[in-house]
């Protein structure tokens, strides 16, 4: 119904474009499809598609398309696309209506005109104009007030920004940051995994680092040597001697590239505790090299699968 | 193997150090939030507190609410301006349409009291400002409903006309009547 009414009055506008302008869309049809046509308020958004049929070759000219803004002073257009097809240019029309109703009554959107170029030539097109029904939203004598501002629907009071979600949000994160650590404090054997067995360089580095602490003495240095032999032992699961380096390091490979240190270690804990020059030692591989050692080895043994 | 060693911490690190990033970007957000709510509360106790242009939306709107209680409309209308640089949709809509309740109120006000003359700008702003609500928001109901108490105040006129339809029919009448050897009336 709504479709039959719509083109008799795209047949009777054409008739009238025809005569206004003789020769115009050459009997090409222009179809106006509104989604709706009755029934606006003020405010509402009144959408169509406007379809016009192209001859072959044409193509349109988009600078004489319709530019959004104000159309009339009740009307403005607010959004435009254009959809190309072969044989026809479809255009959808977003207005909006301000047109603000006593009563229920037809309003007349403008028509407008958009060329095609065909060939060499611009030909124009004309949309023609269509109607929507808009509709009051109160009745016309709404029962008296005393005072008038009584009438108005009521502010808006502003909002309290939600800080609450964002300290939710930061204390989620914080709880997920503190599992995420749980696997790395496990493979360096921190905190509560200290104790860990298969990380004995792991232990014996705090040990280090504790000896450091206290300052470099004759008994540091060789509590020093003895903590990484324990240490070199429960790798390896037994005990280490200085002629064991090379199957020690046969048998855990992860620890290959570390073989020139510990060689120098085991030479080094030799002088100390059976050469009894412990003080030739310290100057061959001082406390510091001790420490670098541990940290190579500590290092090294979290590549163990 | 080293590197290895290496490679595996690094991915057993990571997690952790991004989420800890992420919880200390949320506690600053949160923090900045705050103190946001607190001027906001100020605002809403009638403490004058100062606010500049840029504030965060949620403040400016405070701001805006708290001039409109004191009547003091011409300082909201920048504010509610510089909301349109950076406000979201809905505090903007907001911001329009308490200001353009503000500003029917004044001239309902100045109706009542028989100076129906100074009452016509503030009613001419209202609607402009309750146009820009629904611009922003279309179906913002509460705008539409006071748009309608606005407009039977004062109605809007065509600032132009357009001539297609019944006017240039009536005009081809009159030329119709003007050209000779028309015939006209019976045998």
């Amino acid at each position: 119904m709504v479709g039959r009414i719509v083109l008799a009055l795209v047949m009777v506008l054409l008739v009238g474009a025809a005569q206004a302008q003789p020769g115009a869309n050459d009997g090409q049809a222009v179809t106006v499809r509104a989604e709706r046509d009755i029934g606006f308020f003020a405010g509402d958004l009144v959408t169509a598609e406007i379809t016009i049929a192209t001859p072959p070759g044409a193509s349109l000219d988009r600078a004489s398309l319709p530019v959004p803004g104000p159309v009339t002073y009740w009307l403005d257009l607010r959004a435009i696309t254009v959809a190309e097809h072969k044989g026809a240019v479809t255009l959808r029309m977003t207005y909006q209506n301000f047109y603000v109703a006593l009563d229920a009554r037809p309003m007349e959107i403008p028509g407008f005109s958009v060329r095609l170029q065909v060939g060499g030539d611009a030909r124009t097109m004309d949309v023609p104009p269509w109607t929507i029904g808009v509709s009051p939203l109160r009745e016309v004598a709404p029962p008296a007030k005393e005072d008038p501002k009584a009438y108005l629907q009521a502010d808006r009071p502003a909002g309290l920004a939600d800080a609450v979600r964002w300290w939710a949000v930061a204390g989620g994160l914080a709880g997920a940051a503190i599992l995420a650590l749980l696997p790395l404090a496990y493979h360096h054997a921190w905190g509560p995994f200290r104790r860990r067995v298969d990380r004995p360089f792991a232990i014996a580095i705090r040990h280090l680092r504790r000896l450091e602490a206290r300052g470099e003495t004759e008994e540091g240095y060789l509590e020093a040597l003895l903590v990484l032999h324990r240490a070199l032992d429960r790798a390896d699961g037994r005990r280490v001697l200085a002629d064991d380096v090379q199957t020690f390091l046969d048998r855990h490979s992860v620890f290959a590239s570390l073989d020139v240190p510990l060689e120098a270690f085991f030479q080094a804990s030799r002088r100390a505790f059976f050469g009894s020059a412990s003080a030739q030692a310290r100057h061959d591989l001082p406390f510091r090299d001790l420490l670098v050692l541990g940290r190579a080895l500590a290092v090294a043994e979290r590549g163990r699968t | 193997m080293m590197l290895r060693a290496q490679l595996r911490t690094l991915v057993l690190a990571a997690p952790p150090v991004l989420l800890g990033l992420a919880a200390v970007a949320a506690t600053a957000w949160g923090l900045h939030l705050a103190a946001d709510n607190r001027t906001i509360r100020a605002l809403k106790a009638n403490r004058d507190v100062a606010v500049t242009a840029d504030a965060p939306p949620a403040v400016l709107l405070a701001r805006v609410e708290f001039l409109i209680r004191l009547d003091r409309l011409t300082e909201a209308q920048p504010l509610v301006e510089a909301l349109d640089g950076h406000g979201a949709v809905p505090i903007r809509d907001d911001a329009h349409y308490n200001l353009a309740n503000a500003y029917l109120r004044r001239g309902l006000d100045l109706i009542t009291q028989g100076k129906i003359d100074a009452a016509g700008p503030f009613v001419v702003l209202a609607r402009q400002e309750y146009r820009n609500s629904l611009t922003l928001v279309p179906e913002d109901w509460d705008a539409k409903f006071n748009l309608d108490v606005a407009s039977r105040l004062i109605r809007d006129f065509p600032a132009f006309e357009r001539t297609v339809g019944d006017a240039a029919t009536a005009d081809r009448k009159r030329l119709w009547t003007d050209i000779p050897g028309t015939p006209r009336g019976g045998p």
